[in-house]
């Protein structure tokens, strides 16, 4: 047997080991359950509150009780009453049967449109993608919220307005996200087969491209419902969006506000529950992501 | 009688710059991939084409396949040119086989879905036999039909590659080109899909052109063989007479320059 | 849970290797992932001052991956069991030059840059002209107006050839190729592999040439070593093991060269039906 040799510090040619990223999965894998059982689970509660709510409310949301204003938390009312009297814990819940379908509407009209425009500019190409992304670079000039509340300002407050205003200028980012999604699907081969096999535009761009860029837009949907439920409350707080006598967490927080040092909780209950619900939907797009990375 | 395939003076270029750019002095040179190639594929034939990088061979057959656009000359298919925009009949006599077989199929497909949709959209067979062909497909290239259900990242390469050749094969062409299809699988499953091709040639009649870099896969599944180097055909003819005796210096330097296992297991070494 | 190869007893090496002269010795090396999935399993091999191996295998054999470990590069969430000793210097080529270079420095900084390593307290314009001669041994053409060129400058040849004198510039005693002419065109890659031919025995080198065509590998290698699924199927001397192969898989391997099916089929192709042994 030969003396026993140190292994030699071996030199090394020029950046060796190019791709070779260490590719932790096991760890990965777990992660991701692990958010996606957290996001699900938060979503689905306030799914299932906003169901429910005519059920398990204690009380009627609208109804006013004149001699228990701004009444604190008690065996009644659970997290006490607001300025003029109705169950802050009824609110809540009734709340949610606006604010959860009306994010999910701000956020799907947004991305069915930026998704179909961004599908045929990327496919297509030429002089259709030429304007419609330099119209999406204007868009982008602007800050988004000063450019959605001016929308809302001329369009006067309401659900129609939040609607047009959410639309028109959320589906850049889905435009541009899909577009890049395609650009590289189209340089796949089975895109030349369908193109080969003499399948017609509308068919590939449909059944071919459009499937294969779902996954990335699903993951930036679940941020994008993070955006709304905040951004809705925020119009909502400063009085362009949902109007009252309509339960809606942000004109809780708005109805609360003169009275947020003798009764915090008012304001800052709401806002933990829109918190919630975005962490929520945060935890469910990362635990995507990361079961992409797989 | 016309041959199957005739490619008549056809040269094809890439980075053209529009009118607009040259005018403003920005128009680069155009890359001449095909340069005047003139060429004959008689049905029922086995061709190989064959070439390094570069040579324009894939670009070649890509205009045959109406992928892009040649900047001159024409090509015939059983004596009609084949314009730019073919209807479904055209596109469906003349099939390839590509190379890269990650990304050959849909993803988003299993690998019945994929072939159900070829024979629906050609209407190859009336709906309700669509099941029973594309079993037969399946048999054809030798897959057990549970790769039916299967999405292509269940599938090995070689398992991938046969499908290709199914849906290429779904649509009963005349014509397959099947473009460096074995190049990216191991050496064992590409013989056996050489093997394949052979078969399907023998039992289905359809004219068959393989382009690829290999000489020894031209030995060994085509009778004619096209050798191009920088965009031109510089020799052409059957297999055993262009190999045996090459006529062009370039074929008898790529014939020098393939490794050899039989040469080198004389050798023992330094 | 390890399998336990099932294989007879490989063809040895009838030639005993000096052991002073062994310059690499992979001892039951085994690599898995965190999850437990074997990539290599008990591979052990020796090599000799101026031997060169070829190991061969298909895509998962493992083949690749063996030979970064030697170098200690392997991807570091593997988990490596089992003794390497390199009692020289190594070096490696590596199969894309396009990639291996780093495309924002002059090839011949690089190279000279690594001569620098090597030869420390050495000038800078010792090491250009280390470089240039280094150039001109792997057959670089006007050398010195070379040194000053981008990678994406040169052609594929070229860059692997500036790969290979990187790999020189270290003066090495073992050469680990992995797959290097596999991305060049056959013309190129006879060119390399009669260079790599060429420096092994001028500067006695020892060499390890990962690939999975054995045609190439027996153009420049004396002894084999065949891989699969991470295992060790057969070593010997590369013409034994081709003559007599003692393996189903190594005759599988054999049996799908198709130079070889071709002299075995002996007709001609045009008159082929089902060709070849299925």
């Amino acid at each position: 047997m030969s003396a026993p040799v140190a292994p030699v510090a071996a030199a090394r040619t020029a950046s060796p080991v190019a791709a070779e990223a260490p590719r932790r999965r096991t760890r990965g894998r777990r992660s991701a359950r692990v958010k996606l059982v957290i996001g699900g689970t938060i979503v689905t509660a306030y799914v299932l509150a906003a169901l429910l709510a005519p059920w398990i409310a204690p009380d009627d949301p609208l109804k006013q009780h004149i001699v228990d204003l701004l009444h604190g938390p008690s065996s009644t009312y659970l997290l006490g009453t607001d300025a003029v009297g109705r169950d802050e814990v009824s609110r809540l819940l009734y709340a949610a049967r606006i604010d959860l379908p009306v994010a999910a509407l701000v956020t799907v009209l947004p991305c069915l449109l930026g998704t179909a425009l961004g599908v045929v500019c990327g496919y297509v190409g030429g002089w259709l993608d030429a304007v419609v992304m330099r119209i999406s670079d204007l868009l982008q000039a602007f800050p988004m919220y000063v450019l959605m509340i001016v929308l809302v300002f001329s369009l006067g407050p309401g659900l129609r307005s939040l609607l047009i205003s959410f639309t028109l200028v959320g589906w850049v980012v889905y435009a541009r996200l899909v577009r890049i999604e395609v650009l590289r699907i189209r340089e796949a081969e089975y895109i030349t087969a369908a193109v080969t096999a003499g399948f017609r535009t509308p068919r590939i761009i449909v059944r071919h491209v459009l499937p294969n860029t779902l996954r990335q837009t699903v993951i930036y949907l679940t941020s994008d419902l993070v955006f709304a439920v905040t951004a809705l409350a925020a119009f909502s707080f400063l009085g362009f969006g949902i109007q009252e006598p309509t339960p809606e967490w942000g004109n809780m927080i708005a109805g609360a506000d003169p009275y947020m040092a003798q009764h915090p909780l008012l304001t800052i209950v709401p806002g933990l529950v829109i918190t919630v619900l975005a962490l929520g939907f945060a935890f469910l797009g990362d635990g995507l992501q990361d079961r992409k990375e797989q | 009688m016309a041959d199957l395939l005739e490619i008549d003076r056809v040269s094809v270029h890439f980075g053209c710059s529009g009118a607009l750019a040259r005018l403003l002095g920005l128009g680069g040179d155009p890359v001449v991939a095909v340069d005047d190639v003139t060429l004959s594929i008689p049905a029922g034939t086995a061709t190989g084409i064959v070439g390094e990088s570069g040579s324009g061979k894939s670009t070649l057959m890509r205009s045959v396949m109406g992928l892009n656009r040649p900047a001159s000359g024409e090509i015939r298919f059983r004596g009609q040119p084949l314009a730019g925009h073919r209807d479904l009949a055209t596109r469906r006599a003349i099939q390839m086989v590509f190379q890269d077989p990650g990304t050959t199929l849909n993803p988003a497909r299993t690998v019945g879905s994929t072939l159900e949709e070829v024979l629906a959209v050609h209407r190859v067979v009336p709906a309700g036999e669509v099941d029973a062909r594309v079993q037969h497909l399946l048999d054809l290239v030798h897959l057990p039909a549970s790769v039916r259900d299967a999405r292509p990242r269940r599938l090995s390469g070689g398992q991938k590659q046969r499908v290709g050749i199914a849906r290429a094969l779904a649509l009963e062409p005349d014509l397959l080109i099947a473009d460096e299809a074995t190049s990216a699988l191991d050496v064992v499953v590409q013989a056996s899909v050489l093997d394949l091709l052979a078969e399907l040639r023998a039992t289905t009649g359809v004219t068959l052109v393989c382009v690829t870099h290999d000489l020894d896969l031209v030995r060994y599944v085509c009778a004619d063989a096209v050798v191009m180097r920088h965009g031109r055909v510089v020799e052409q003819g059957p297999v055993d007479e262009v190999f045996a005796s090459p006529r062009d210096p370039y074929t008898a330097e790529l014939i020098a320059a393939a490794p050899s296992l039989a040469a080198a297991t004389g050798r023992q070494g330094a | 849970m390890r399998r336990r190869p099932t294989k007879t007893s490989p063809v040895t090496d009838t030639r005993a290797p000096d052991t002073d002269q062994v310059v690499l010795s992979v001892r039951h090396l085994h690599l898995e992932t965190e999850d437990g999935t074997p990539l290599v399993q008990d591979l052990s091999f020796e090599l000799a001052r101026g031997e060169t191996l070829g190991i061969v295998g298909e895509s998962g054999s493992g083949k690749s991956l063996s030979l970064r470990s030697v170098l200690g590069i392997q991807p570091e969430s593997l988990v490596l069991t089992g003794g390497i000793d390199c009692a020289a210097r190594a070096a490696m080529v590596f199969q894309e030059p396009a990639t291996a270079l780093n495309p924002t420095m002059r090839v011949g900084s690089f190279v000279a840059g690594v001569w620098r390593r090597h030869h420390p307290g050495e000038s800078r314009s010792a090491a250009r002209a280390a470089a240039i001669e280094l150039f001109d041994q792997v057959g670089i053409v006007d050398p010195a107006k070379r040194f000053g060129a981008w990678p994406h400058e040169l052609s594929g040849g070229m860059r692997q050839r500036v790969m290979i004198a990187g790999a020189l510039a270290t003066s090495p005693e073992v050469l680990l190729c992995d797959e290097p002419t596999t991305a060049l065109d056959v013309r190129v890659q006879a060119q390399i592999l009669a260079l790599l031919h060429r420096l092994v025995v001028e500067r006695e080198m020892a060499m390890v040439f990962v690939s999975h065509d054995l045609a190439v590998v027996s153009s420049v290698c004396e002894r084999l070593l065949v891989m699969r699924h991470g295992e060790l199927v057969e070593t010997g001397p590369l013409a034994d093991v081709v003559a007599a192969p003692g393996q189903p898989y190594t005759r599988d391997l054999l049996a799908a060269n198709l130079a070889r099916r071709l002299a075995d089929r002996g007709a001609s192709p045009a008159s082929l039906t089902t060709g070849g042994v299925s």
